[in-house]
């Protein structure tokens, strides 16, 4: 389990560096067909794992620019903290994962029920 | 059945991607703009800057770009073709979107590149012939092969960078508003230079001063707007004399009354637009070399209006600030000389009245006979709305402006339809760009000269000084000759006498070289004295910074950079000095309350300087504004647009006849005097700070009330440097006041080392993501200035000294 999580996330990554950013949605289309678990589970583990990729991507990149543009992009969107603009881009990334995951992995169990 | 749950999964994820990828409102699409990898965060610089490039199509040899401390190109090139191309390149590469916001605004295209409420002023500025001006120059342009040559250079350089791009590498404005860039072509660099006349020459005030004329009378005018201020000090030293005739223009025997002025509406020109400059010769400078001074004040964006930049090749050598869009370097200096500018506020905008035989305008009355008209259609496509199709009239004098009839005092309408035309130097064929070609390669006084016969608008007080030892400076542009008041008010347009019949000869033009005194200067200030054969206009800046730059001048000796570093931050206020005097002693203080009189106190003991930790100066402006409010609001109340007297003016009435007669209110029973004025204007002032700041304590700093802010281009939230403390004021040097202010100072030691010094509020950098983005605001707040990196040859390798690693410069050879 873990491992699919772990290739969720890993995928997520690098895919984005070479494909637009619906590409966050392609991992999880893909092993959520190879995901036996309950739809919770299965959204579940798709969001998070796009959530750390994007998430981590986004901290690394707020920190190695010492914030400068996050705190005006913040400021762009009314928000108070500088760091709320990495929850938004991961839960943006985890979303479409999640909900791919678990569109993939409903139709894997909707083929098997017979 | 059982596929209903991945059916509603999958149309919920759709869905998602769908609302991800649409704009709402000014919402940027939320999916790309929010991608670590290609959204925003790929705006985020996160290593020392080297992008290192090292090939570019389009160039004919190999390049050396290096990049200093501060980020700053210096280029050295083998030919022409190959620095104008790399101008262009790297001016797109770090100001693509400003460039393009810039044209998009003159070409009036701001509605198809932001949204349907920019239309209004796409109409205008099309109305106002800002792309049949930007025509005429190409055309021009083209007829002067090797100008032609740098504009197209130029623009492969700027669309090398743009064809360059991937999406997810478009600066970051692109992102915010869903757009990408288009292709550079020599229009757009025609576009950026009809801006900057719009912007600095196409303040008018034709409309309100024949209502002035009408509703006050000749004397009001003679009282208030054709006498100068006694204290005025003109650019060109009242000593010059004047040893020609003027060449003689035939004017009307009586003066044309317009029928209608009420509906036109002058284009907004931001305030807080003038320049100070000056040069000193070696007689009165430490080192016995000349020194050059230039603060140029204009609206205060980031990014900034200017971009350093040095250009090298064989036969030139250039430092100094660019205009973004524009080859070549505008302010700046070269081996052997040193040049700087200010505005000139000469009447190049004239509004004319048009008969036109019927609503048709295929034809109008001039001369004694109907002329054709030619028109001229403008599409003026929108983004998320339909394309608004215009037609234009041009007459000869110019495109026409229709008066909204509402307006119209019905009584004065004829039978005829009537409008409005502009004659406007804009449209003159003009090639400006050549005159800076030759200026950045110029060795002595007399290719400065030339240099400056290809200059047109908008015209400036192009301030000179040479390693030779020279310092002059001409009032430098393209002049109609006029009769004495010509174009003051709105013209009869169906009288040859009111044409611009002539030019002002070159040789005519107001100008000094190396006079007695030991510097030249301007600030915006009237060109001549009133001896000058010429007329030129009526509408300059009060006297107060010319006189104090020149008093100052002519005190000081053994002048050293760091004298004329004081004198560019210098806050005194001269219009403070003139008349708070006068107003203490109008006050009653027997009216006042314990708190009112401590503040009074604190204005007797003002030394009259718009220092960032005084309070003085934020209730001194304030109290002056009520005061002039509270004399004017009466006469003054008129739903039409009437001339206000200047400042300096009003002033010096007040002054000479302090109870004159605009002085009592005519809407009440009793007489007040400038006393009642004085004192009711004074609590006034106290009450709005008070209700502004809080009670009277450090939160009255001018510092904090000057509002000194440096916005972004477009306004956005977030990506501006604002409410930052500074002392300034429009009638100090330092001219820092509000949002507008002095856009790049900059001083030029000419020995035979160039030495110079320079600062502007912003960074090389457009991305708000970089640490380049507004580097120098803090310096440039504080008066500080950096030493320039003027190389006469490409630097070697690595310019890191011991200790000094973090002054890391960068170093691209590029080939072709």
């Amino acid at each position: 389990m873990i491992i699919l999580f772990l290739l969720i996330a890993g995928n997520a990554f690098f895919l984005n560096l070479v494909l637009p950013w619906w590409s966050a949605a392609l991992p999880g289309l893909f092993f959520g067909y190879r995901m036996n678990v309950s739809p919770i589970r299965a959204f579940g583990m798709g969001f998070f794992a796009v959530f750390l990729a994007w998430g981590g991507h986004a901290l690394y990149i707020h920190l190695a620019n010492v914030g400068i543009l996050s705190v005006r992009i913040a400021e762009l969107f009314g928000l108070t903290q500088d760091w709320i603009l990495i929850v938004i881009t991961a839960v943006i990334g985890g979303l479409l994962s999640g909900l791919a995951t678990l569109t993939s992995s409903l139709l894997a169990q909707s083929r098997n029920k017979k | 059945m059982k596929y209903l749950p991945f059916s509603l999964s999958l149309v919920a994820g759709l869905a998602l991607i769908w609302v991800l990828s649409t704009r709402w409102g000014n919402i940027p699409p939320m999916g790309p703009f929010m991608d670590p990898d290609g959204g925003f965060w790929a705006q985020a610089e996160r290593q020392a800057f080297s992008n290192l490039i090292d090939q570019l199509p389009g160039l004919m040899d190999s390049v050396e770009v290096h990049f200093d401390e501060r980020r700053v190109p210096h280029v050295f090139a083998k030919n022409d073709h190959d620095l104008y191309y790399m101008q262009g390149y790297l001016q797109a590469r770090d100001r693509l979107f400003q460039m393009e916001l810039q044209t998009y605004d003159a070409a009036g295209r701001m509605s198809e590149f932001i949204g349907p409420w920019l239309a209004e002023r796409d109409r205008q500025s099309r109305r106002w012939g800002m792309v049949f001006g930007a025509e005429q120059a190409v055309a021009e342009v083209k007829k002067h092969e090797p100008s032609w040559a740098i504009f197209k250079a130029y623009s492969a350089g700027v669309n090398a960078f743009i064809s360059s791009l991937e999406p997810e590498q478009y600066p970051l404005e692109y992102k915010l508003l869903d757009l990408a860039p288009e292709a550079w072509t020599p229009l757009k660099t025609a576009l950026l230079l009809k801006n900057m006349t719009r912007t600095l020459a196409a303040g008018n005030s034709d409309v309100s001063h024949s209502n002035t004329l009408a509703y006050f009378g000749p004397e009001f005018i003679e009282q208030f707007f054709d006498k100068d201020h006694d204290l005025l000090d003109p650019v060109i030293p009242t000593s010059r004399s004047w040893d020609f005739e003027r060449v003689p223009v035939r004017r009307p025997d009586t003066l044309f009354v317009p029928k209608v002025t009420r509906g036109l509406q002058p284009f907004p020109v931001p305030e807080g637009i003038g320049s100070n400059n000056w040069a000193v010769s070696g007689d009165k400078t430490a080192s016995g070399y000349p020194i050059l001074t230039n603060d140029p004040h204009l609206p205060l964006t980031l990014p900034s209006i200017w971009y350093e930049i040095q250009l090298h090749a064989p036969g030139i050598n250039t430092y100094g600030v660019s205009l973004l869009g524009g080859p070549g370097v505008v302010i700046g200096f070269n081996e052997q000389v040193a040049w700087g500018v200010t505005n000139v506020a000469s009447d190049v905008l004239d509004w004319y009245e048009i008969q036109f035989e019927n609503e048709d305008k295929d034809h109008y009355w001039h001369d004694g006979q109907w002329k054709p008209t030619t028109k001229r259609t403008e599409e003026i496509q929108v983004r998320g709305g339909e394309t608004i199709i215009d037609t234009v009239v041009y007459t000869h004098h110019g495109p026409v402006s229709k008066v909204n009839r509402a307006n119209m005092d019905q009584q004065n309408v004829a039978d005829k339809p009537i409008y409005h035309a502009l004659r406007w130097i804009a449209h003159e064929p003009s090639n400006e760009i050549r005159a800076f070609y030759q200026l950045n390669r110029a060795k002595n006084y007399d290719e400065y000269v030339e240099a400056l016969t290809h200059y047109q608008a908008p015209a400036q007080n192009f301030v000179f000084a040479s390693t030779e030892g020279d310092i002059a400076l001409w009032v430098n542009g393209r002049f109609p000759n006029k009769w004495d008041g010509q174009g003051r008010a709105v013209s009869d347009g169906t009288d040859p006498l009111y044409d611009w019949q002539a030019w002002i000869p070159r040789e005519h033009h107001p100008h000094i070289k190396n006079p007695e005194r030991g510097f030249v200067s301007s600030a915006n200030q009237e060109s001549t004295a009133p001896d000058y054969p010429y007329y030129m206009d009526d509408v300059y800046a009060p006297f107060e910074r010319g006189r104090r730059i020149n008093e100052r001048l002519s005190e000081m000796d053994n002048i050293t950079k760091d004298d004329m570093q004081a004198l560019l931050m210098d806050n005194f206020s001269y219009h403070a000095a003139e008349i708070l005097p006068s107003m203490l002693k109008w006050v009653k203080p027997d009216s006042l309350s314990p708190i009112e009189s401590e503040v009074l106190d604190s204005l007797q003991a003002w030394n009259y300087f718009n220092n960032a930790p005084y309070r003085a100066p934020s209730v001194f402006r304030s109290w002056w504004s009520e005061l002039y409010e509270a004399i004017l609001v009466d006469e003054y109340d008129a739903d039409f647009p009437l001339r206000a007297p200047a400042r300096d003016r009003m002033g010096q009435q007040l002054k000479d006849n302090p109870n004159f007669w605009m002085v009592d209110d005519r809407t009440t029973q009793e007489v007040e005097t400038i006393r009642d004025h004085a004192t009711a204007s004074f609590k006034k002032a106290l009450y709005d700070l008070t209700q502004y700041y809080g009670p009277w304590s450090d939160d009255w700093d001018w510092g904090w009330v000057n509002n000194n802010n440096v916005p972004h281009v477009t306004q956005t939230n977030g990506l501006g440097a604002l409410n930052l403390y500074s002392g300034g004021g429009a009638e100090s040097v330092n001219a820092t006041r509000g949002s507008s202010g002095p856009s790049w100072r900059m001083i030029v030691e000419l020995g035979p080392e160039i030495k110079a010094w320079g600062v502007y509020p912003g960074g090389a950098s457009g991305n708000p993501g970089s640490p380049n983005y507004d580097s120098m605001i803090e310096s440039w707040r504080t008066g500080e200035l950096y030493e320039l990196n003027f190389y006469k040859e490409p630097p070697l390798g690595s310019q890191v000294s011991p200790g000094e690693e973090s002054k890391l410069s960068v170093k691209w050879s590029i080939r072709p």
